[in-house]
C-alpha cells in the first residue's frame, strides 16, 4: 500500500540521536526506520556522517529539518536546499519534512519554529514557496504543524484549516504531530480532537508523537518524556481515519536508552493495531 | 510584515527599541497577539524570547566545554549571552555559531585567566572544525619507500582535511584532556606549545610537537617541498636525519597526510 505520493507506510520509527550511535552500530537493533534532523548532518564529514551512512545502508531514512522557513519573507534559501538535496541523495531519504513556520528574516536566524498569522495573504505566500521548494528538491515535502505559544489577532484561518489549504494548493503532505496539536490546543484553548478530525486524511503523510513539559500556564514542546495518555488517544483517533501512516517517536531532551524510546514506537504500533498494550484505555 | 528584532532585556523593553518602533508603534504591539486564558500577549511573546537565548547559549555550551569548566557555568553563560547579542546567528546551522568566540574573549573586560582562556577557546574551536571536516583517505608510508635522496627533497605532502595547527602560550590540550576525563584541572602555567589537532577513526586527537618538527610540518602543510621544509626546520632549532625519520614515522602512523607527490 502506498499513499498519494507513491510512498509506503514505513511503520514505526524513532529519531536517530547521537547517544544511541554506539548501540546502533554495535547491535543493529530491530527498527522499522529512522528520522534524522537534517541540519545535524548537512555540514559534517566526521563521525555523524559516517554513522548516518551505515544506518542508511540498513534502514529506511527520512529527513526532518527546521530551516526551510516556508513562512519567511526572505528569498528561498537555495544554498540550504542544495545541501538538503545532496543529503537526501546520499541517504536515499524517502521524503523530506519541515514545519509550517518561519525561522528568521533579513538573514538573521532565531533557530525557532516561529508561528505565522494565518491569512489569505500568508497562505498564497506559503503555497508559492512550497511549490518552488518541491520543484527544486524533486521530492515530496511534508509540512508539520508546529507547537506554538502565541496566536496572531490577524489570523482568519485556524491552523488546521490553513495547513490543509497549504497541502491542497501546493501538493505537499502533512506531517501531523499529534503532540503538537495537544500542546497548541492547551496553549490556545481549541479542541484537539476537532483539529485532527478536520485534517484531510489522505494528506496525512507522516505522524509525530512526543512528550512535553507542562508549565502550568502553558505547555512547552520539549520532546523530553513519554507520550501522555491524552496524546495516545488522539493518535488512535487519527489512525482510525488515516489508517497506516508512518509514525515516529521524537525524544530530544534527557534521551533515555534506545530500548525505552523504541518501546514507545512499539506502543504506537499496538495503539494503531487497536490492541492497547497497557490495557488502561478503552478502545 | 516580518522582522527579527534583537534586543537585550525584556520583551517590554525590546518593543520600545528604535528598531521595533520602526516596525510598529509600541501601543499596537500587544494588540497583534491574542491573549490566552493564562498569559497576556507580551507574556506569550516572552516564551519565545526565553527559548531563543537558551537555545543559542546551549549550542555554545556544547562547543566550549573547556571554557565552561574554567569559568564555571554561570560566568560562561554570561559570556555566551554577551557573545550571542554581539554575534546573532545568520546561518541555518548552529554548528558554526561559536566561530568568533576566540576573538571575542579578549574583548571582554574582567574575565579571569583571560590569556589562557584565549588559547583554550582557539583549541576548542579547532576541535569543532576538525570534528566536522570532510573525511580524506590517508596516504600510506609505502608512498615514500625506495626513493633516492634527490627525490626525497622534491616530495610534497598534503595533510588530511580533518587537521588544524595551533601555536599556544599554554598547554591547553592537557587541560582539555583532563576535562574530558571529567576532572576539574587547575589552569596550567604558561608553556609554549605547538599542537596538531586531528581526527583518526573519528576520534579527536592532539599531537604536541617540538618547534623544529612543527616548523617542518607547517611548511609542508603550506605546499612546500621537503627540502624547503628542512630549511625551515634548521632555522627553528635543527634536527638530525634520524629525527626527521622519526617525525615521518609518527606522522604516517597517525595518518596525517592524504597525498604525497614528487614535485
Ligand atoms: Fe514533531
Amino acid at each position: 500500500m502506498t499513499n498519494r505520493w507513491g510512498l509506503p507506510d514505513l511503520g514505526f520509527g524513532i529519531g536517530l540521536r547521537t547517544v544511541h550511535f554506539p548501540h546502533i552500530l554495535a547491535d543493529w537493533p530491530e527498527m522499522d526506520w529512522f528520522e534524522i534532523l537534517s541540519e545535524n548532518f548537512m555540514d559534517t564529514g566526521g563521525r555523524p556522517a559516517y554513522v548516518l551512512d551505515r544506518v542508511a545502508e540498513r534502514y529506511p531514512v527520512v529527513m526532518h529539518g527546521v530551516s526551510m522557513s516556508v513562512g519567511s519573507t526572505d528569498p528561498v534559501n537555495f544554498e540550504y536546499l542544495k545541501k538538503l538535496k545532496a543529503l537526501a541523495k546520499r541517504t536515499k531519504a524517502r521524503w523530506i519534512s519541515d514545519h509550517l513556520c518561519w525561522t528568521g528574516v533579513s538573514g538573521k536566524n532565531t533557530h525557532d519554529l516561529l508561528p505565522m498569522p494565518y491569512t489569505d495573504e500568508s497562505l498564497r505566500h506559503v503555497v508559492e514557496r512550497v511549490k518552488t521548494i518541491m520543484d527544486y528538491l524533486e521530492q515530496p515535502v511534508f509540512l508539520e504543524n508546529p507547537s506554538s505559544y502565541l496566536e496572531f489577532t490577524s489570523s482568519t484561518w485556524t491552523e488546521g484549516e490553513f495547513l490543509s489549504q497549504v497541502a491542497e494548493q501546493s501538493g505537499c503532505g502533512i506531517l501531523l504531530d499529534v503532540n503538537n496539536v495537544y500542546v497548541s490546543a492547551f496553549n490556545h484553548g481549541f479542541d484537539a480532537g476537532e483539529y485532527v478530525d478536520r485534517i484531510p486524511a489522505d494528506r496525512i503523510a507522516q505522524i509525530h508523537l512526543a512528550g512535553h513539559t507542562n508549565k502550568g500556564t502553558h505547555i512547552l514542546d520539549t520532546h523530553s518524556d513519554h507520550v501522555v495518555d491524552e496524546v495516545w488517544e488522539l493518535y488512535r483517533r487519527v489512525c482510525q481515519r488515516a489508517g497506516g501512516v508512518a509514525t515516529l517517536i521524537e525524544w530530544d531532551e534527557a534521551v533515555p536508552s534506545f530500548e525505552t524510546v523504541r518501546a514507545e514506537a512499539w506502543k504506537a504500533k499496538a495503539y494503531r493495531e487497536g490492541n492497547d498494550a497497557c490495557g488502561s484505555q478503552a478502545a | 510584515m516580518q522582522a527579527c528584532i534583537m534586543a537585550e532585556g525584556t520583551v517590554e523593553q525590546a518593543i520600545e527599541t528604535p528598531a521595533a518602533v520602526l516596525e510598529f508603534p509600541v501601543s499596537r504591539a500587544p494588540g497583534l497577539i491574542r491573549a490566552s486564558r493564562t498569559l497576556a500577549p507580551l507574556e506569550r511573546l516572552d516564551v519565545y524570547r526565553g527559548m531563543y537565548e537558551l537555545r543559542l547559549v546551549e549550542a555554545l555550551k556544547v562547543d566550549y566545554p573547556g571554557l565552561r569548566k574554567l569559568w564555571g557555568e554561570e560566568t560562561f553563560e554570561e559570556l555566551a549571552r554577551l557573545y550571542v547579542a554581539a554575534h546573532p546567528s545568520r546561518s541555518y546551522t548552529l554548528n558554526r555559531l561559536g566561530d568568533q568566540l576566540p576573538e571575542f574573549v579578549p574583548q571582554v573586560e574582567g574575565l579571569a585567566k583571560a590569556r589562557f582562556a584565549w588559547d583554550l577557546a582557539r583549541l576548542e574551536l579547532a576541535e569543532t572544525v576538525v570534528f566536522d571536516e570532510e573525511e580524506s583517505a590517508a596516504a600510506e608510508a609505502g608512498a615514500i619507500a625506495g626513493l633516492t635522496e634527490e627525490q626525497w627533497g622534491r616530495l610534497r605532502f598534503q595533510p588530511v582535511r580533518a587537521l588544524r595547527m595551533l601555536q599556544m602560550h599554554y598547554p591547553a590540550h592537557e587541560y582539555m584532556q583532563a576535562v574530558r576525563r571529567d576532572e576539574t584541572p587547575a589552569a596550567p602555567r604558561p608553556r609554549k606549545t605547538n599542537l596538531i589537532v586531528y581526527r583518526r577513526a573519528h576520534a579527536l586527537l592532539h599531537l604536541p610537537m617540538a618547534a623544529p618538527g612543527y616548523a617542518l610540518f607547517e611548511m609542508l602543510a603550506q605546499g612546500c617541498t621537503l627540502a624547503e621544509g628542512m630549511e625551515a626546520m634548521q632555522e627553528a632549532g635543527g634536527g638530525s636525519p634520524k629525527q626527521v625519520f622519526d617525525y615521518f614515522r609518527v606522522w604516517f602512523e597517525e595518518r596525517l597526510f592524504s597525498r604525497v607527490e614528487i614535485w
